[in-house]
């Protein structure tokens, strides 16, 4: 199950990066909660599938063009953490922004989503640590 | 931490059961998410400390007389979350009602951020990635 999520992540980061955020909608439960980076301008929780996909393109509206990199994956339980590297260029100096979200799955779906700046928080938090969390690049 | 979570807990089944709701509120962060188990009346989630005491303080209304929550499994810790089966027990309006579900909480910082109900035992566990 878990590996299944990690492809179910994997692929929408796909999707994102494709531009098809059709796809990135689907994989979300209909009654997903989002909760934004700290410090993040648009504090959240953004509640609800319309909600977060609202957020996303918010977001994405800041450069021409964005990519999000997966640098590593963490698969725990019915959750995946994925550190990510987000590039986004096209309007004022580019940007680039590294993260981990922590998703939530259900059924094949993400109820769940978590962002922390800083990845051994992201662990600590869910009561990891890098040795014991199974890695999967 | 993990013994501390399972302590935070039990006082939380104590105070829900000593009606102390004031107790049970403090357990929570002010951005608590609540989920409850499919096919609920209102499914939610419940996203805010005050929603999920709503939810809580409408479910208590249900029945006149008391309503007592009891753990009917160990509490079961996996880094930071507990799962735990609990049996729901209400009287006042029509029939009693024995409601059995498992609570899966996701606890940071000594109070709980997600609270997730499930039917299935086992499926509460399969989600911390444990099995019975």
């Amino acid at each position: 199950m878990s590996q299944d999520n990690v492809d179910i992540i994997r692929s929408a980061i796909a999707s994102w990066n494709a531009g098809n955020m059709d796809a990135v909608r689907e994989g979300l439960d209909p009654n997903v909660v989002a909760t934004p980076l700290q410090g993040w301008p648009e504090q959240g929780p953004f509640v609800g599938r319309d909600a977060v996909m609202a957020w996303y393109g918010q977001v994405r509206e800041a450069w021409d063009i964005d990519t999000v990199e997966a640098i590593r994956f963490v698969e725990a339980g019915d959750r995946v953490l994925v550190r990510v590297r987000w590039h986004g260029a096209g309007q004022g100096p580019e940007s680039t922004m590294e993260f981990t979200a922590v998703y939530t799955m259900r059924k094949g779906g993400t109820v769940y989503i978590e962002f922390f700046w800083d990845h051994a928080e992201a662990l600590q938090a869910l009561g990891l640590s890098e040795q014991d969390a199974h890695v999967d690049t | 931490m993990s013994q501390e979570n399972v302590d935070l807990l039990k006082s939380g089944f104590k105070a829900w059961n000593a009606g102390d709701m004031d107790t049970v509120l403090a357990l929570y962060v002010p951005e608590a998410i609540l989920r409850m188990p499919d096919d609920w009346p209102e499914p939610g989630p419940f996203v805010g400390r005050e929603a999920v005491m709503r939810q809580f303080e409408q479910l208590r209304e249900t029945w006149a007389e008391a309503d007592a929550v009891e753990a009917i499994s160990d509490f079961v810790d996996s880094g930071d979350r507990v799962v735990v089966r609990m049996i729901w027990r209400g009287t006042g309006h029509g029939p009693v009602a024995d409601l059995e579900m498992t609570s899966m909480y996701t606890i940071r910082k000594g109070r709980i951020v997600y609270d997730e109900k499930f039917w299935d035992h086992r499926e509460a566990l399969e989600a911390v990635g444990l099995s019975e």
